[in-house]
């Protein structure tokens, strides 16, 4: 009894916290780094369903993001369309390129879903490149500014995606914990623990595998979506490469692979070190970041193979 | 009563071992199967090949006058058939009551009604001391005890039964033996292989015998016992007369 009232008092403690949050703290990059903390940990949470709960690791969950990012961007470029919609066919998009990947690999054992994801995201990652005309190339993409205006996600302080992406994390967060414990995660709990008994118990692990992959893809599209409106500009390289899908992969796997709360850590974690790298190694930074990722795996195996997360576990 | 499964010339090789060469026979409703013969005689590779772990180089097998041919696992089981493994297969970081509610959603949307139904399961199993044990933890003979149970919680009408009492005591054996009689008496047809011929003999209403892939012999458990290809070709060796 006691310890609810903790508990719901640390709750409403730190939802004040994160909600006052833009009011204490002005710093523009400060803001924009929390931010990016909560984005990081949706895209976590979402990539965790299938690279997670499922074991289905996936190395190209950037091109569900590009998708999400691009087809909102070129719906407000070409038709002057409201990314609420051109990101909700964005996120459509997103699902059915991950049902194409899902759907020859989930019934194959093997590596062969990895492969295909990693794929897939170069393979976004050249159509941008190849259709610059209509992309903008390897130049990237700015949008059009049009003031400050909630249709078009452009708001003149960061604060508002501060909150566009605490509202989503929230969201997802409840999504994942109940997905987690219903039957969908119950499945993915046998099927990484042993496929064919499984499927001895009825359990169609392709059909599974596949719902939480297109979940997991839906949910990384719609933060494309949200993160193109926060940095008014995407390019091929930042939004469809690989080192945003290792990054991705990284975050969850630092903080606590099939955890909730592991891509929350993870995102903290690894999104506190970019930044740091950004500010004091941006020259190099592409680089920079990839060796940091590396490096962090490696510390964080060697030390925690469950993850930063399970320090916090009890028992 | 008619047949609940009919299997009509199945053949099953790996390379050049043929496991099952030419497999015929019907299992009736509500009987008690006994499967025997002996090791490397097919009747593992009959289970996973009727259960679509496998699939069967020939034949056919229908369910109830439904084809089953070839199908996947999850839609055999969803079809009525039940299997546990010879190896016993837990989700070994689940504990016991995770491993069976996972059975139990074959029939339910909602994890509570499930896991009400999967405590009744692991009640009748006898694992109710275990309920809350991670299935690592478990020694060998619970670990097929909870095979057992998670079949039984798809609620199935054909519980294939892959030596299950190997490894007990005779005391666990006849309490083990108690609860395949129990099963059987709500409606589920078993088929049972086992080596412990007394226990086959006490338990099973029918029983059919493999030899290198081929059927040797089925019949009433006394007749078949005394068949004298079926001494030569296996209780010779194993017969364990206690
Ligand atoms: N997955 C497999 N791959 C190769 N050979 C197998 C496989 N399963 C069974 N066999 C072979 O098939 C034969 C029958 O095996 P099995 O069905 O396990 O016999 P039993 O269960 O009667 O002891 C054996 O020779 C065995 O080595
Ligand atoms: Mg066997």
């Amino acid at each position: 009894m006691k310890k609810d009232v903790k508990k719901y008092l640390l709750t409403a403690v730190a939802a004040v916290l994160l909600l006052a949050f833009p009011l204490l703290v002005d710093n523009l990059y400060i803001q924009h780094s929390f931010f990016m903390i909560f984005l990081f940990a949706t895209i976590g949470l979402g990539w965790n369903l299938i690279g997670g709960y499922g074991a289905q690791l996936s190395l190209g969950h950037a091109a569900f993001f590009a998708v999400g990012a691009y087809t909102a961007v070129l719906f407000v470029i070409y038709q002057s369309l409201t990314p609420l919609i051109g990101g909700l066919v964005g996120v459509v998009i997103a699902v059915a390129v991950a049902g194409l990947i899902g759907y020859p690999c989930f019934r194959l054992r093997g590596p062969y879903f990895t492969l295909a994801t990693i794929a897939a995201g170069e393979i976004v990652r050249t159509l941008l490149l190849h259709f610059q005309d209509f992309t903008g190339g390897a130049n990237g993409i700015p949008l059009p500014y049009k003031g400050d205006n909630f249709l078009f996600l452009q708001f003149s302080s960061k604060a508002p995606y501060y909150y566009l992406a605490l509202a989503m994390f929230v969201v997802v967060f409840f999504l994942v914990r109940y997905l987690e414990h219903a039957k969908m995660g119950r499945y993915l709990a046998a099927i990484r623990e042993d496929q064919d008994a499984a499927e001895s118990l009825g359990v169609q692990t392709h059909k599974v595998k596949m719902f939480a992959l297109l979940i997991s893809a839906a949910i990384t599209a719609a933060c494309g979506v949200l993160y193109a409106f926060s940095v008014s500009f995407i390019d091929p390289d930042s939004v469809a490469g690989l080192n945003l899908s290792i990054e991705i992969a990284v975050v969850v796997i630092v903080g606590g692979i099939g955890t909730l709360w592991g891509p929350v850590i993870g995102s903290v974690v690894v999104i506190f070190l970019t930044e740091m790298t950004n500010l004091y190694l941006g020259d190099i930074r592409s680089g920079a970041s990839l060796v940091l990722y590396g490096l962090l795996l490696i510390l964080v195996i060697s030390i925690r193979p469950q993850g930063l997360s399970s320090f916090f576990r009890r028992n | 009563m008619g047949a609940i499964l009919e299997v009509k010339n199945l053949k099953k090789s790996f390379g050049g071992i043929q496991a099952l060469k030419d497999v015929s026979f019907d299992v009736a409703e509500g009987e008690i199967l006994g499967l025997i013969g002996p090791n490397g005689s097919g009747k593992s590779t009959f289970v996973n090949t009727v259960c679509g772990l496998y699939r069967p180089d020939g034949g056919q097998v229908a369910l109830r006058g439904k084809n089953i041919t070839g199908l996947e696992p999850a839609m055999v089981a969803r079809a009525g058939i039940a299997r546990t493994f010879q190896a016993s297969r837990p989700f070994l970081n689940l504990t016991v009551l995770d491993n069976v509610i996972v059975s139990a959603l074959l029939d339910e949307t909602l994890v509570d009604a499930a896991e009400k139904n999967a405590r009744q399961a692991i009640e009748v199993a006898g694992l109710s001391q275990y309920i809350n044990t991670k299935s690592c933890n478990l020694p060998v003979e619970k670990r097929k005890r909870l095979d057992l149970c998670r079949a039984l919680a798809l609620k199935p009408s054909l519980l294939m039964l892959d030596e299950v009492m190997a490894g007990l005591n005779p005391k666990e054996m006849e309490d083990g033996l108690d609860l395949v009689r129990a099963i059987n008496r709500q409606g589920v047809t078993v088929i049972f292989i086992e080596h412990v011929m007394k226990a086959v003999v006490s338990l099973c209403h029918r029983v059919v015998v493999f030899d290198q892939g081929c059927m040797l012999a089925d019949g009433e458990p006394h007749a078949v016992m005394q068949d004298e290809r079926v001494v030569k070709a296996y209780l010779g060796g194993s017969y364990k007369p206690c």
